[in-house]
């Protein structure tokens, strides 16, 4: 309602304290010395895995994934991959063995990767069993803060940073993969000449 | 009822209150071990305590610039100056549209606004998909914990209940195959869903964005199946810059559980497709009083990150149920009283005053001093029982006239030491309930240094 617009606004006119300054920001901490090494600590932490790809060969190491080669539903939004076995209508993304995402950066404090999905792209890497990012080699940052000065989530409707599969610790402490969406998830680093 | 009333039901098994003691702090050493990998972990917090000051500040102009970069993006904002505001509202967008089922994701602001009642007294199908919230849901009480809702349970219990209720076999006990029982069955409620309802993180007035985080992936799966996803966001909760978040996500995951990050941090910029809707309820509900206040104003600084909670001494003792208000700990003992005094009387006084609570709040909000503040002016205001008033009073008489002091305490001396302890605990009760008096010394502390001095010679 309009009239409620103005009335939360004007009471918090009325309540708002004498201004605050904004305080410097912009103060980053050193970089880790080894951005890779302190990457996959953080994913493996999250309850991932990291796997170097350094000779660029996205589906070779794909075909080293537990389960890939065998897997007869396989969802891709990498420009280097075909999807597979995908049948129509909603039951599909439901029985996906893999989701494959390609990531803009990954971030060496916390593991996480920045991916913008579409809404099908997203659905799948929510739905498969085992979720693979791909990122370049070259776009692994020490913080968020170079991550976030680097992406542009306005640009798009949707963009998320993942860090491992889904989990929960709801029971007792105890933690379990594989809360709603995903029971694993790796990290693919690729690197060489045809990343 | 006071806090210390309905902590006796959670302290009456001893068993349970050292296990939920031992689960805190546990997590709460995690989030020690997670801060220390942090090397500007203390400027850090320096940092987001400036940005959410500044923020809180300056509210009706982030929220004005929000509203414009959301419109363009295709959000449809809202305004509820109250809880009751908040939940028409979101009955009118689901009626409107015929929604019959909902799945929501962990929101504290619709357990204050009490959003579950009001949709079931309505006919909506509401279902709460983070999973400790679906336990406490299905056992029809309140989360105990903002971020651990279930952490009052043990597996056992959750197999009993999940036997009744979901049709799992009786005795099983395993955390992860519960897990699994509740996963197909929060898959269909899922698939079914017409809407979407979450809670918001962040709100970034620069961009008109909401960023979410969950762990367990719920939030997501509630918004990118069904067409409707409905957001309700407190006041406070808006940021000036998307930069600012970077400072925030830091802080959050490590204080709340000690990971670095939640595995899932989505960041809404509008609709995600055409035919599908993003709406924002902005709900004020006491916020705008708390920020006319001269101290307690900081307390909307919060990010709910329930480290206050973990290294809460009396928390991890007495149960989050204790403290019946949708926040609890120290920093809903902040925030109850100030929305609604002579309900949440006692909760200031559920504190040692430690300070641990203020020690590791990522926006260092000075929750002890705050809790003293309610205590004066709850006591002022005679939501306090009469004979602490008078007690106070009373002890402030004796404090404020040294002679007086003295004279007493030699009386105290002398009388006390031959009093039975019995009948002592009888004259201070009931706050001497639980609390073993000391043994009275021979002589004061004060004679005891004039005593030294002599002798040292000074």
């Amino acid at each position: 309602m309009a009239g409620s617009r103005e009335a939360v606004l004007g009471a918090l006119r009325a309540a708002s304290p004498a201004p605050v300054p904004r305080p410097p920001t912009g103060r980053r901490p050193a970089a880790p010395e080894d951005p890779v090494a302190a990457l996959r600590q953080a994913v493996e932490a999250a309850g991932g895995a990291l796997e170097s790809v350094c000779d660029g060969d996205l589906a070779g190491a794909l075909a080293r994934l537990e389960g890939f080669a065998a897997a007869a539903r396989v969802w891709s939004a990498h420009p280097g991959l075909e999807s597979r076995g995908l049948p129509d209508g909603p039951e599909a993304v439901e029985a996906l063995e893999f989701a494959v995402l390609p990531g803009l950066l990954a971030v060496a404090e916390c593991g996480a990767v920045w991916n913008e999905p579409s809404p099908a792209d997203r659905r799948a890497a929510l739905l498969a069993d085992h979720l693979v990012l791909a990122v370049p080699e070259d776009a692994v940052v020490p913080t968020l803060h170079e991550a976030y000065a680097r992406i542009r989530p306005a640009a798009e409707p949707f963009g998320w940073l993942l860090a491992g599969p889904s989990k929960t610790a709801d029971i007792e402490q105890s933690l379990v993969l594989g809360a709603h969406g995903p029971r694993a998830l790796s990290l693919l680093l690729i690197g060489g000449p045809t990343r | 009822m006071s806090h210390s009333e309905r902590a006796a039901t959670f302290v009456a098994d001893a068993e349970r209150t050292r296990w939920h003691d031992e689960s805190l702090w546990f997590v709460r050493e995690r989030r020690d071990r997670a801060a220390d990998a942090v090397p500007d972990w203390e400027a850090l917090r320096d940092e987001a305590a400036g940005i959410k000051r500044h923020a809180l500040s300056r509210l009706p102009a982030l929220w004005e610039e929000f509203e414009t970069a959301a419109r363009r993006r295709g959000v449809r904002v809202h305004w509820a100056v109250d809880a009751e505001e908040h939940n028409r509202i979101v009955l009118d967008l689901l009626r409107e549209r015929g929604v019959g089922r909902v799945v929501k994701s962990k929101s504290m602001l619709t357990e204050e606004c009490g959003l579950n009642p009001a949709l079931e007294a309505a006919g909506v199908e509401v279902v709460d998909t983070d999973l400790g919230e679906r336990i406490v849901q299905l056992r029809r009480e309140p989360p105990s914990h903002i971020v651990l809702p279930a952490i009052h349970l043990r597996k056992e219990e959750v197999g009993e209940l999940f036997a009744e209720q979901l049709g799992s076999p009786p005795g099983l006990a395993d955390p992860t195959e519960l897990t699994r029982v509740a996963r197909r069955h929060l898959r269909e409620r899922f698939h079914a869903a017409e809407a979407g309802i979450t809670g918001v993180n962040f709100a970034v007035a620069e961009t008109g964005g909401l960023v979410i985080c969950t762990n367990e992936g719920n939030a997501d799966l509630g918004t990118a199946l069904p067409p409707l996803h409905v957001a309700s966001v407190g006041l406070e909760k808006i940021v000036p810059r998307m930069a600012d978040v970077a400072v925030f996500l830091r802080l959050l995951a490590r204080s709340a559980t000690g990971q670095a990050i939640t595995a899932y941090t989505s960041h809404y910029h509008g609709p995600a497709a055409p035919g599908r809707e993003l709406h924002l309820v902005v709900v004020d509900n006491g916020r705008s009083r708390l920020l006319a206040h001269p101290s307690l104003w900081e307390s909307l600084a919060c990010i709910r990150c329930g480290a206050c909670l973990n290294t809460c001494p009396v928390f991890r003792r007495s149960g989050g149920h204790s403290y019946a208000t949708p926040v609890p700990g120290p920093i809903g003992s902040v925030l109850a009283p100030a929305r609604e005094p002579a309900g949440h009387a006692s909760l200031p006084h559920a504190c040692s005053l430690c300070g641990s609570c203020a020690d590791v709040c990522p926006v260092r909000i000075p929750l002890h001093h705050q809790l003293l503040t309610h205590r004066a002016e709850l006591l002022a205001s005679g939501l306090r029982p009469g004979r602490r008033r008078r007690a106070l009073a009373l002890a402030a008489a004796v404090l404020e006239r040294p002679r007086l002091f003295a004279a007493l305490g030699w009386l105290a001396r002398r009388v006390g030491r031959r009093l039975p302890a019995l009948l002592l605990e009888r004259l201070g009760a009931p706050w001497s309930r639980g609390r073993a008096l000391p043994e009275l010394p021979r002589e004061s502390f004060r004679a005891l240094h004039a005593r030294r001095s002599r002798r040292d010679g000074r």
